[in-house]
């Protein structure tokens, strides 16, 4: 089918999610068809990898046709109960961006174009550029191709158990043990194209980082930010060199390990100051998604849910969760080590001196001085512009208005999560092995992209919280003037 | 009335205006203090000492506190080298040297090499006091010029006792508002293309760059930001956190638009190399250039439905071994060997890849015997390229 399939392998799931979310908001609120669009594409690809697992569970071919149907016939569905509705609308019309200041509506535009000029630009290194990085031809796209000329789910394994069983059909990679998502996202739109191809199996990163930014936009407006303050963050967000480099050289999963959990944070936030279910829903997706993404999304995951007991919790009842946490580590310690069995996943060891977990690998834990490396990969190297400076200083700033004014649930959350990030990597690169990453400079960007779309709507909302007049307009409605009666 | 109103409605703006550009002025000032201290952090300073010297004529060790040197060669000279990534000359002319045990009778002199002539070296005689130490400034050398891609000392004459290079020391000049401006801004014009690196982290200008532009942007923000503090004292009630919101803005679009001509040399580096090619076209216009015609040539060889395949190479985690892996998928392959598999591993049937050089590996062709160290294997030879590598089928029995 060549791009005609590609197009109609990316844009039919990613049309049907987005309408299947828009169904999920009766009113037309500001930054609902941005946050449709670009939860709508996150969710319906992780949904075809599920469907594609379930063919090779099943020992099915890949139903590509089946399955664009069945897309197909989702966006109809969509499009009909859409039709039944009041008139779908935004909170983005026209008559917003008109009574902005002209200033405003002229930064707009130009902030506009700088990032479509941005996006164009990174579009094309994806369209010309050979798959490129060291893990993508080693590990994510090698899945992905030998499933794609195979059209099944062949079982990779460990070199050991390869070389162990010479008749046996198993391929090999170095990274056997990794989740299969990144290479399923790669494989489907091949299947699409008909065959192996660089250029179709990279297309999705270039979707990836769209629906980071329209999510994010999206959420912003809801969250109650102005179109300017919510593009200018925005840009911010998509400037950040590490991630255009993980855009045009496409074929690594930690861009959209960073999408998955930015979203999944956002939504969390926004659940955890308004109660809105739906948001609760797209949070609780995107963590679950997460370990199936990287072997630390599993760890990301648990952040997600520290921040959720920081957003339930309070006063007495926190301080009961962190006190229960601290006697259970202290006996562990003074125990000398717990192992737990955990059930399909393997054991898992903890001691005071280290951390052994299925999937994650072992940890040892001494001290290294790691902090020139950290240093200069995060304030002097270029992969973040400005970022680390100014995400010191929100944090600072932060808790000095939490030690001055309390916080509300949402603004707990938020904080435990940045703090317990940051207390992560801390951990990571200067009391573990991890540490060569940080003087290798290997890892350690790469890690803390994860978060930096969480970050960066993070400070989004501490800057929208420092001026009290700013309300959020989930409920706000167009004039009454372009609201249909709905039909009898 | 309305000159007060006026000044109050203006001086916001005029504040923030002194602050940005003051900021600017002080960060100038501030990096040209840091230059003209000589501070390794930010002045040009390249310092070879223990480690960072060789012996490369003449007899002697090298140690921690630099290099022994016991005897010359026979024609009396000895070299010792410094290890040195290429720099600028005119960013280094200040040489200071310390020898120990040197007489009156021996010479010392610099060698040096230039980019646009490695092969041939320039010379310069030193002379040294009572303590061995020296210095000398090469500005107006006029043979010091260009880009010096090695360095050195010379030593002629017999020695009676060993002596010690402890150090060979480059310095930068005191710095000009020319050399400080160029200095500033060659961190802001320089871009390489996409690397190996590129994927974990982005250098932001030139390796040795004084000056990097995230922290001279991080530097003005600072800057600029407490001067506006200064004028606009938040404890007087200017409390508002847009000016240093529209201060860090200008920052950040100052490193992205940098950030964004780094993008736009490296496509142009992509459409040159790539546009209008399809998949194996790319191939062969790209760094597998010499590898995939090789590979290709082998895949032609196999069988259609995907063969297991020993890919052998001296490193075997390697960029080659690894590419070619890739290009013979969906053929089961793996790279990970330096060695001939053992029976267990192999069964008749699979394939060799032997990409070379594989010191030690020997095919019997009347035999169709292939071995490698204690391991031998009845091969049929598929395919050699004399110079890449050669496909083998494993045959059954011995």
């Amino acid at each position: 089918m060549g791009w005609f399939g590609v197009a109609l392998a990316l844009g039919l799931p990613w049309l049907a999610g987005a309408l299947w979310l828009r169904l999920l908001w009766r009113e037309p609120v500001a930054g609902v068809w941005p946050l449709a669009l670009g939860y709508g594409y996150l969710l319906s690809l992780l949904g075809v990898t599920l469907l594609l697992r379930g063919f090779g569970m099943a020992g099915l071919p890949f139903a590509l046709f089946a399955t664009l149907l069945l897309f197909a016939l989702l966006a109809a569905m969509a499009v009909q109960r859409l039709r039944q509705r009041v008139r779908i609308g935004t909170g983005d019309n026209p008559g917003v961006f008109r009574r902005l200041p002209v200033w405003q509506q002229i930064l707009f535009a130009l902030l506009l174009l700088w990032l479509g000029a941005r996006l164009l630009g990174l579009a094309l290194e994806v369209w010309w550029e050979p798959l490129f990085p060291w893990d993508a031809w080693t590990t994510w796209a090698v899945r992905a191709r030998v499933w794609s000329e195979l059209q099944q789910l062949a079982p990779f394994v460990s070199a050991q158990d390869w070389l162990a069983d010479p008749g046996a059909s198993a391929y090999t990679i170095a990274a056997s043990s990794y989740p299969e998502t990144v290479s399923l996202l790669a494989l489907w739109p091949t299947l699409g194209y008909g065959g192996w191809n660089e250029t179709a199996a990279n297309l999705p990163w270039l979707g990836c980082a769209l629906a980071l930014g329209l999510g994010f936009y999206g959420q912003a407006r809801l969250w109650g930010a102005s179109p300017l303050t919510s593009l200018v963050l925005l840009w911010l967000l998509l400037s950040l060199p590490l991630l255009n480099t993980h855009v045009a050289l496409a074929g690594y999963a930690d861009l959209w390990l960073a999408t998955t959990l930015g979203l999944a944070l956002i939504a969390l936030l926004h659940w955890a100051r308004d109660g809105d279910w739906r948001q609760g829903l797209l949070a609780l997706v995107l963590a679950l998604a997460c370990p199936l993404i990287k072997q630390e999304g599993l760890v990301w995951l648990l952040l997600l849910l520290a921040a959720l007991f920081a957003a339930r919790l309070s006063g007495r009842g926190l301080l009961w969760l962190v006190s229960a946490a601290a006697v259970i580590l202290l006996a562990i310690g003074l125990r000398g080590g717990l192992t737990v069995e955990i059930p399909v996943l393997g054991a898992l060891h903890l001691a005071p001196n280290l951390i052994e977990a299925p999937g994650l690998g072992r940890f040892e834990f001494s001290y290294h001085d790691t902090w020139e490396p950290v240093a200069r990969n995060l304030f002097v190297y270029g992969s973040w512009h400005l970022f680390a400076y100014l995400l010191t200083a929100a944090v600072v700033w932060s808790l000095i208005e939490t030690v001055r004014q309390g916080a509300a649930p949402w603004q707990r959350a938020g904080l435990t999560f940045v703090l317990g990030s940051l207390l992560a990597l801390f951990v990571l690169f200067f009391l573990t092995n991890a540490h060569l990453w940080a003087a290798q400079s290997t890892s350690i960007n790469r890690l803390l992209l994860h978060f930096a779309p969480a970050f960066v709507f993070w400070m989004l909302t501490l800057w929208a919280g420092r001026d009290a007049a700013v309300k959020p307009t989930a409920h706000s409605f167009p004039p009454s003037a372009d609201i249909n009666p709905s039909p009898p | 009335m309305e000159i007060r109103s006026s000044i109050r409605l203006w001086r916001p703006v005029a504040s923030f205006l002194i602050a940005v550009f003051g900021g600017a002025l002080l960060v100038m000032l501030t990096l040209w203090l840091l230059y003209r201290s000589g501070d390794p952090l930010v002045a040009p300073h390249l310092m070879l000492t223990g480690a960072d010297l060789q012996l490369t004529a003449g007899a002697g060790e090298e140690t921690a506190e630099g290099v022994s040197i016991r005897q010359p060669e026979a024609n009396g000279v000895a070299i010792v080298q410094g290890a040195m990534r290429p720099l600028e000359a005119a960013q280094y002319c200040r040489l200071s040297w310390q020898v120990d045990g040197l007489k009156p009778d021996q010479q010392v002199g610099l060698i040096w090499s230039t980019a646009d002539n490695p092969r041939r070296i320039r010379e310069q005689a030193l002379s040294f006091d009572q303590d061995g130490e020296g210095r000398l400034d090469l500005h107006d050398e006029p043979k010091w010029t260009g880009q010096i891609v090695a360095i050195g000392l010379v030593i002629k004459g017999a020695l009676q006792e060993p002596i010690l290079v402890r150090s060979l020391t480059l310095q930068s000049p005191p710095p000009t508002f020319t050399m400080l401006l160029n200095a500033l801004t060659s961190g802001w014009t320089e871009a390489d293309g996409w690397t190996g690196r590129s994927i974990n982290f982005d250098d932001g200008g030139p390796r040795d760059a004084s000056f990097r532009p995230v922290v001279i942007t991080a530097l003005w923000a600072a800057l600029a930001g407490l001067l506006y503090a200064l004028l606009n004292p938040p404890w007087r009630g200017h409390r508002s956190l847009a000016p240093y919101a529209v201060i860090l803005v200008i920052g950040w679009l100052a490193l992205d638009l940098r950030w964004q001509w780094v993008l736009g040399q490296r496509l142009v580096q992509t459409q040159a190399l790539y546009a209008g090619l399809d998949d194996e076209a790319r191939q062969l216009a790209g760094p597998d250039r010499r590898l995939y015609p090789f590979v290709r040539e082998v895949r032609q060889r196999l069988p259609a439905k995907p063969a297991r395949i020993f890919i052998l190479s001296e490193d075997p985690n390697g960029y080659v071994s690894g590419r070619a892996r890739y290009h013979l998928l969906p053929h089961n392959a793996y790279a990970g060997l330096s060695v001939l598999p053992d029976a267990k591993q192999a069964h008749p049937g699979d394939y060799v890849l032997v990409l070379e050089p594989l010191p030690g590996l020997d095919y019997d062709r009347e035999r169709h015997l292939l071995s490698l160290k204690a391991v031998q294997w009845p091969a049929d030879l598929v395919y050699a390229e004399p110079g890449r590598g050669a496909l083998f089928l494993l045959r059954r029995g011995f």
